[in-house]
């Protein structure tokens, strides 16, 4: 019997039959029924049975924590693989109706309604607002209107959000280049626990002006992914980073952005992906030893300045490109 | 040259197996025990795992006995690990070709046993598992029943009407 052969064969259960397709698949051909079969026997008692049943299956013999772990890697397969993050919940809902033991599990576990997303309904929102309880939230900000208008709608989901702002571990911004500006200023000052930020201009214009993330005070910021979104490169929001992405965009100079990097000696990761400077590096620029570098590719849209920029980093990794 | 280092450990139903200690290492529990007694002839009693269990369980001991280890506070939803949420290696996906019975057994045997890369190949296979199915697919698969009383099934559907027009 290989793993998908569980209801190959019947079983009785406290009076109930639970029926499938016998080893040769001829009773029911591929289509194996799982059903109770209570004759004479009281919906209720009917639905003792099952839960009986269930109770003594291989998987639900798991601890909750194993069992919520599969479904975590379940949902994270989803994440990977959708083009868009609708689903998650849809998918999440769908699997705590197999049975009351997954509906209680899915439903009690906190770390499985984290995620918080402008494309899903209010109702969603507010849901996995409550149900992730005090957990770290992660969330997604992405246009669900026309985004040929001039203002976002982002009022309504920030105004469900901000009060949790304690709980922000991670954010993924995905907006148009006009609407930058109103979403940085929505987001306030720094969430205290912010590990991540991801802030990328879907039109890839490459905003001209610089931004002043949380009014320039950091948080706990460790990751930081910026595409064609410029910020204040003297803001301490780019201090003490360990993962470092950036693309489309214009450096008012190199050394401005050395000088940015001096400040994050932790970096592992640092990628530079079709940006622009006003101006390069010299002799007397800084150089930055960044010795735990782990990961650099840098492609600036001139190759002299993507070799000036390198000439001025010290790390024991080659660039990529 | 001398030996490797042997420990022996004893399954539920009296079975013994002597391992190498690098080998039995790899599950924390027992390394912690091991660390606690100290050096013993005595077999290290593992009362939660069977004979058959425990075989299969250092059949992948033995196999990633080089590799390292994971870290303690590993996240899984970090980028890194989370593209391979769902990824096994090949050998892996050999060893854990099993029923269904064996396969949570192994799961449980590696959770108690405090094997964590084990623990993770179980859990991944679970999930691949459900990947794509139906809740009646699901059931189906893991021949369970769809024991949701009428209320509940009717609280479930109220919960959830924002999902049914997508």
């Amino acid at each position: 019997m290989n793993q998908n052969d569980a209801a190959d064969q019947g079983s009785s259960v406290g009076g109930a039959t639970i029926t499938g397709k016998d080893r040769s698949g001829a009773e029911a051909g591929n289509n194996v029924e799982i059903r109770l079969q209570p004759e004479g026997v009281s919906p209720s008692k009917e639905l003792a049975v099952g839960r009986e049943h269930n109770t003594s299956l291989p998987i639900h013999t798991l601890p909750v924590e194993v069992f919520v772990q599969v479904i975590h890697l379940h949902m994270l397969h989803i994440l990977d693989h959708e083009s868009d993050n609708e689903n998650y919940y849809l998918q999440l809902i769908r699997l705590s109706g197999v049975c009351s033991h997954w509906y209680n599990v899915i439903r009690g576990s906190p770390q499985l309604w984290t995620r918080v997303s402008r494309s899903d309904p209010h109702t969603v929102v507010e849901m996995a607002l409550q149900r992730s309880s005090s957990h770290p939230i992660d969330i997604h900000l992405s246009p669900t209107q026309d985004i040929e208008q001039d203002t976002p709608d982002f009022q309504p989901f920030m105004n469900a959000v901000t009060p949790h702002k304690d709980r922000w571990r991670r954010m993924d911004i995905l907006v148009p280049c006009s609407w930058v500006p109103e979403t940085i200023a929505a987001l306030g000052g720094p969430p205290p626990k912010l590990e991540r930020l991801s802030l990328i201009d879907t039109e890839t214009r490459s905003c001209a002006r610089e931004f002043d993330l949380f009014g320039g005070r950091p948080p706990l910021l460790n990751s930081l992914t910026l595409n064609g979104v410029s910020i204040r490169w003297d803001s301490e929001v780019l201090h003490n980073l360990t993962i470092f992405d950036i693309g489309w965009i214009h450096f008012p100079s190199t050394d401005a952005v050395l000088r940015a990097l001096s400040h994050s000696p932790q970096l592992q990761k640092l990628r530079i992906y079709r940006c622009s400077t006003g101006s390069m590096a010299t002799l007397s620029s800084p150089f930055v030893r960044l010795p735990r570098l782990v990961m650099l590719e840098v492609e600036h849209r001139d190759e002299d300045a993507t070799q000036n920029f390198l000439d001025h980093i010290i790390s024991d990794v080659q660039n990529a490109r | 040259m001398s030996a490797a280092p042997q420990v022996t450990l004893e399954s539920s139903d009296g079975e013994k197996f002597k391992v190498d200690k690098e080998v039995a290492e790899r599950s924390v529990l027992i390394k912690n025990m091991i660390e606690d007694v100290g050096e013993s002839d005595n077999p290290i009693p593992l009362p939660n795992v069977n004979a058959s269990v425990l075989k299969k369980v250092l059949e992948y001991c033995e196999h990633h006995r080089g590799d390292p280890l994971p870290a303690a506070d590993a996240d899984p939803s970090n980028d890194d690990n989370r593209k391979r949420a769902t990824e096994i290696s090949d050998w892996d996906q050999k060893f854990i070709q099993v029923d269904q019975e064996m396969l949570f057994e192994i799961i449980l045997a590696a959770n108690y046993m405090d094997i964590k890369p084990l623990l993770d190949v179980g859990c991944k296979t679970v999930a691949n598992m459900i990947k794509g199915k139906t809740p009646e697919e699901i059931r189906k698969l893991f021949n369970i029943v769809n024991d949701f009383t009428p209320e509940e099934e009717a609280q479930i559907k109220k919960e959830n009407e924002w999902a049914e027009d997508r």
